[in-house]
C-alpha cells in the first residue's frame, strides 16, 4: 500500500489506472480459465463426449464419475465429460444449448419443453428405435447376452418410449419409489420400541407419543417433529388416495380398462357415488388431516431442504421422500449416529378406523424408469455417445451408477444395494383411484382448499363446499357450464389433438413408405393406426359425456 | 491496401448472396426433402418438395413424388389452418386428376379423405360422410392392394364415430363394413387391428349404453360379442404388443358378467403373464384365487417379447 501510494506521489501511476490494471487482470484471469476448461473438455488426442444432467443429489456424480472411469478404461481414445447443472437453471441452460447446437451428446430428459413436446424432441433427439433391439454387447458374459437392449431393463425400457411418437427417444438408468422413512432411534428412545408402525392408528399412536416427548422432555422444546416431508402434504396423502378409493373401481370404471379416468371420476362425483358427502370422501379426508395433524404447523412452507435438515438432524421421525433422497439421508443420519428402516406408509388396521373403506395398498408394478438420457441430434459422435449409454445401462455399469449414488437400478441383473432393496417396486396391490383433481381448474381449487383443511385453517365442509362448488356450479346464470365440463371438454380436446398428432406420424411414415420402402417400419405404422383408431377423434369422449350429463360435450 | 479492400467487398457479397439466396449453390434433392420430412420439419420440406415439384418434368414420378411430398409437408405445418387444409388438398387432387397410375395415387386420394376426416385446427369440423366416400372409392379402385384394406378399415371407423344414439344405424353399418370384410379376408394384414377396433365398438357405444340404460341382457349379449372379436386378436397377435393389459382386464371382467369363468380365468392369467407391468397382475391373481383357479406368481421382468402381429408373407402393407 504504501508503494502504490509512493508511485502516485511520483505520478508514475493515477486511480483510473487501478481500473484499468483490474480489469486487465480479470479478462487475463477469465480467459486462462475458459482455454483451461476447454483443454479439460477437448483433450486433443481423444473423441469426448458431454453427458449433462441436473442430479446433483449426494453420490450421483460421484458415481456416474466411476462409470465413466471404468468406461474410459476400456476406450482409452474416448474422454467422457459429466456436466451436472442445477435442476434450477437446467430448464434454461438446456434450450440455450440445444438451440445453438451446442447441447452435451447425451441430456438428461426433462424440465424443458425442448425436450418433451413431441415436435421438438423429434428436432433435437434422435430416435432410438433401431438401436433398442439390439443387444447391449455390454452384458455378454451376463444372462442378458444376446437379449435385445429394451428387454434388459424392468420396465422393457417404457420410461424413455415416447407414446406419442411411436419411437424411444431416451434410456433410463434409474428408477424411483416414494417411502417413509423412519427414525427407529428416536422412535425407540420414546415409545420404547423400535418397532416401525404397521397401521395407521400404530403411526398416528407414535406420532402423538414423539409430539409429547419433544415437548415435555427438558431441552428439546419442541423441536421435534413427528412427520416432515419433502414434498408438501401429497407425499404424505396421494399414498392413500388408491387405498381408500379402489373399491370405487366397480361402479366409476364404465369403460373397463381397470382406471378411473377423469370423466369417469367426474361421473362418480356428481352422481354421488363418489361425491364429497359419501362415506369413503369424507373418511378419506378425515383420515390426512389426522395424518397432518401430526406434521409441524404450516407445513406447506417447509421445503425439501428443510425437511432433509430436519430429518436428518435427529428432529423428525418419520419423513416422506423418494429413493433419490436416499444416500443423502443416510449420510446424514450415519453422521448424527441414528438408524434408518424405509416402509410403506401403514393402512388402517383391522379394528381401527377407516378400516373398512381400504382395499389394499397400491402397486407399484407399473412404475417405469427414471434418469432417462437422450442422444443429441447434432451430436458429432452419436455412435460413441450411444456406446457409452449401453455401458451405463449395461448390468454391471447400471449395478455400479445405482449402488453408488445410492439409487435402486433398472437393469435386471443389476443388485440393488441392501438399502435400497426397500426401494425396489411392489407389484402387490390396487392401482385405480378417485381422481378429484378434475382438470387443472379443479385441481387447482383442490390443492389450495385441501392444504388449508389439512393444515386446520379450515374445516372439511368448508373445504368440500368450495371444491364442490369449483367442480359443478354452473358459470353464471346464463352459462351451465361448470368446471368439471371444462376438464371433459379439455380432455376431448387433447384427445383430438392427438389424433392429429398420430396423423403427422402416419404422414411421415406414409411418405417413407413410397419413397424410401427400406427404411419403412409397417410394425410402427400399424402400431399407430391402431392407436389413432382407437381415440375415434375425440367422439367416443363427446357421446360418454352426452350420456351422463344428458347435454352435449360444451365448447370453450 | 486497394486490393485487400477489394478482396474483402468481394467476399462479402458472395456471403450476401448466400445469406439472401439459402438454396444459391446447393441443389435441392429428393434426399433432403425427404430428410426434413421424416425429422418433422414440415417448413423446410415444404420449400424442398415444392422447389423440386416446380423443376420436375409436369406429370413425371419425380413431379409426382414431389407433388405428394409438398402436400404431405404442408398439411402439417403449423399452425395449422385452413389455407394450408386447402393447399395441401389441391395438391393431393392434382396427382389423383393427372397421375393415375401413379404410386402416389392412392395414397394422395386416402390422404383427401383423412384431410376430410381428421379435425385440423379449433372449431374445424370433420365431414365424416365425404371421408366415408373417398375411402371407399380407394377400395373399390384398388380392391387387390393392401390400402383397400386400410381405406375399409378406416371407412368403417368414420361411421362408428357419428356414435348416432340411441339406434346406432352409422355405428352399425361401420360394424357390418368391418365384418363383412373380415369374413371375406381372413388374411388382411390389418385383420388384428379390425377385430381389436370391432371389439372396442361393440363395447362402445353399443354395451354401454344398454348398461347406462340398465339394459343388462342386451349388455351382456353386446360384451359376448365384444369378446369374441378379442378373442381373435388375442389368437392372432396383439398389434400394440405390450400394452394389451387394459383390453385384457375389460375382457376378463366381461367374461365373469357373461358368466365365462373359463374365458375369465383366461384372461386373468394371460394379464399376470403377459402384462404384469399393467398393474393389474395383482387383482388378478385374487380373481384367480376368488374363482378357484391357480394364480400365477407375478414376475416383473417385462414379457413384451410377445411378438406383435406379423403380416402374413408376400403381402404389401399399404400402397
Amino acid at each position: 500500500m504504501n508503494a502504490l501510494k509512493r508511485y502516485r506521489r511520483r505520478g508514475k501511476i493515477n486511480g483510473s489506472m487501478i481500473g484499468v490494471v483490474l480489469l486487465i487482470g480479470t479478462v487475463l484471469a477469465s480467459l486462462g480459465l475458459v482455454i483451461k476448461n476447454i483443454r479439460d473438455i477437448e483433450h486433443p488426442t481423444k473423441t469426448t463426449i458431454r453427458i449433462c444432467h441436473w442430479q446433483l443429489e449426494a453420490g450421483y456424480r460421484d458415481a456416474m464419475n466411476a462409470v465413466i472411469a471404468e468406461y474410459e478404461k476400456l476406450h482409452p481414445d474416448i474422454q467422457i465429460v459429466q456436466m451436472p447443472v442445477t435442476e434450477k437453471v437446467y430448464t434454461q441452460w438446456i434450450n440455450t444449448q440445444l438451440i445453438s447446437g451446442t447441447a452435451p451428446d447425451l441430456c438428461e430428459m426433462g424440465k424443458s419443453n425442448l425436450i418433451d413436446k413431441d415436435e421438438y424432441t423429434v428436432q433435437f433427439f434422435v430416435p432410438l428405435g433401431e438401436e433398442v433391439v439390439k443387444p447391449n454387447p455390454y452384458n455378454a458374459g451376463t444372462a442378458l447376452e444376446g437379449a435385445m437392449w429394451k428387454e434388459t431393463f424392468r420396465d422393457g425400457m417404457r420410461g424413455g418410449f415416447r407414446d406419442t411418437l411411436q419411437d424411444y427417444y431416451s434410456v433410463p438408468t434409474t428408477s424411483i419409489s416414494m417411502r417413509m422413512f423412519c427414525n427407529v432411534d428416536l422412535i425407540k428412545t420414546v415409545t420404547g420400541s423400535a418397532q416401525v408402525p404397521k397401521s395407521l392408528g400404530q403411526l398416528i399412536k407414535v406420532c402423538e407419543q414423539v409430539r409429547k416427548y419433544s415437548f415435555e422432555t427438558p431441552g428439546i422444546g419442541g423441536r421435534i417433529i413427528p412427520i416432515v416431508s419433502c414434498y408438501g402434504s401429497p407425499a404424505v396423502t396421494n399414498p392413500y388416495l388408491v387405498p381408500f378409493t379402489a373399491k370405487l373401481e366397480s361402479e366409476l370404471d364404465l369403460d373397463l380398462d381397470g382406471q378411473c379416468s377423469t370423466i369417469e371420476s367426474y361421473r362418480g362425483i356428481i352422481t354421488g357415488v363418489a361425491g364429497s358427502n359419501s362415506p369413503v370422501i369424507q373418511a378419506y379426508w378425515m383420515a390426512m388431516k389426522q395424518l397432518c395433524d401430526q406434521m409441524q404447523q404450516g407445513f406447506s412452507q417447509m421445503d425439501r431442504q428443510q425437511a432433509q435438515f430436519q430429518f436428518s438432524n435427529g428432529n423428525a421421525a418419520f419423513m416422506a421422500t423418494g429413493s433419490w433422497d436416499a444416500a443423502g439421508t443416510y449420510l446424514g443420519a450415519k453422521s448424527q449416529g441414528f438408524a434408518i428402516e424405509l416402509a410403506d406408509w401403514p393402512l388402517p388396521g383391522p379394528g381401527e378406523p377407516y378400516y373398512e373403506f381400504i382395499a389394499g395398498r397400491a402397486n407399484e408394478a407399473a412404475s417405469r424408469g427414471a434418469g432417462p438420457y437422450g442422444l443429441y441430434r447434432s451430436s458429432a459422435h452419436k455412435e460413441e455417445a450411444l456406446d457409452f449409454l449401453r455401458f451405463l445401462t449395461s448390468v454391471k455399469g447400471n449395478e455400479m451408477l445405482n449402488d453408488l449414488s445410492g439409487w435402486p437400478p433398472i437393469v435386471l441383473g443389476s443388485q440393488p444395494s441392501e438399502k435400497m432393496l426397500p426401494f425396489m417396486p411392489n407389484p402387490d396391490g390396487f392401482t385405480s383411484s378417485l381422481k378429484m383433481g378434475i382438470g387443472s381448474r379443479v385441481g387447482s381449487v383442490l390443492e389450495a382448499e385441501s392444504v388449508a383443511y389439512l393444515q386446520g385453517e379450515k374445516s372439511l365442509d368448508a373445504f368440500l363446499s368450495v371444491y364442490d362448488k369449483s367442480l359443478t356450479a354452473p358459470r353464471s346464470d346464463s352459462d351451465w357450464r361448470s368446471d368439471g365440463d371444462w376438464a371433459c371438454w379439455k380432455d376431448f380436446d387433447q384427445r383430438w389433438r392427438d389424433c392429429r398428432n398420430q396423423e403427422r406420424l402416419l404422414t411421415r411414415d406414409e411418405a417413407i413408405e413410397l419413397m424410401q420402402p427400406n427404411a419403412y417400419s409397417a410394425d410402427r405404422y400399424r402400431r399407430t393406426v391402431l392407436q389413432q383408431l382407437r381415440r375415434n377423434n375425440g367422439a367416443d369422449y363427446q357421446y360418454l359425456f352426452k350420456l351422463f350429463r344428458g347435454k352435449p360435450l360444451p365448447t370453450f | 491496401m486497394i486490393l485487400r479492400i477489394g478482396i474483402n467487398s468481394l467476399l462479402l457479397l458472395i456471403l450476401s448472396t448466400g445469406a439472401l439466396f439459402p438454396s444459391f449453390g446447393h441443389a435441392q434433392t429428393m434426399e433432403d426433402a425427404r430428410d426434413e420430412l421424416a425429422a418433422f420439419n414440415w417448413d423446410a420440406a415444404y420449400k424442398h418438395f415444392a422447389a423440386l415439384a416446380k423443376t420436375a418434368k409436369p406429370q413425371s414420378e419425380t413431379w409426382a413424388q414431389a407433388t405428394f411430398g409438398a402436400a404431405a409437408a404442408v398439411s402439417n405445418r403449423q399452425p395449422a389452418s385452413q389455407d394450408f387444409a386447402d393447399q395441401a388438398a389441391k395438391l393431393y387432387q392434382s396427382i389423383v386428376d393427372t397421375t393415375p397410375q401413379s404410386k402416389f395415387t392412392a395414397r394422395s386420394l386416402m390422404k383427401l379423405a383423412r384431410l376430410k376426416e381428421l379435425r385440423d385446427y379449433p372449431g374445424d369440423k370433420p365431414d365424416l360422410d365425404g371421408a366415408v366416400e373417398l375411402y371407399l372409392k380407394v377400395a373399390a379402385t384398388w380392391p387387390d392392394e393392401s390400402i383397400a384394406s386400410e381405406a375399409t378399415l378406416r371407412a368403417a371407423a368414420a361411421r362408428v364415430q357419428a356414435y348416432d344414439a340411441p339406434d346406432f344405424a352409422n355405428v352399425s353399418a361401420g360394424i357390418s363394413l368391418l365384418e363383412k370384410w373380415v369374413a371375406e379376408h381372413p388374411k388382411d394384414p390389418y385383420l388384428s387391428i379390425m377385430y381389436q377396433y370391432l371389439g372396442d365398438t361393440y363395447f362402445l357405444p353399443l354395451s354401454t349404453s344398454a348398461r347406462i340404460a340398465g339394459d343388462t341382457e342386451k349388455m351382456k349379449q353386446y360384451y359376448a360379442k365384444s369378446l369374441a372379436c378379442y378373442d381373435k386378436v388375442n389368437s392372432i397377435g396383439w398389434t400394440d404388443a405390450g400394452n394389451q393389459g387394459p383390453i385384457l382386464w375389460r375382457c376378463a371382467v366381461m367374461s365373469e358378467a357373461i358368466g365365462n369363468t373359463p374365458s375369465a380365468i383366461k384372461y386373468y392369467t394371460l394379464i399376470i403373464n403377459q402384462t404384469p407391468t399393467s398393474g393389474k397382475a395383482y387383482e388378478s391373481q385374487l380373481a384367480l384365487r376368488r374363482l378357484g383357479a391357480p394364480a400365477p406368481e407375478i414376475d416383473l421382468i417385462h414379457k413384451s417379447s410377445v411378438q406383435p402381429a406379423t403380416r402374413p408373407a408376400g403381402q404389401e402393407v399399404s400402397r
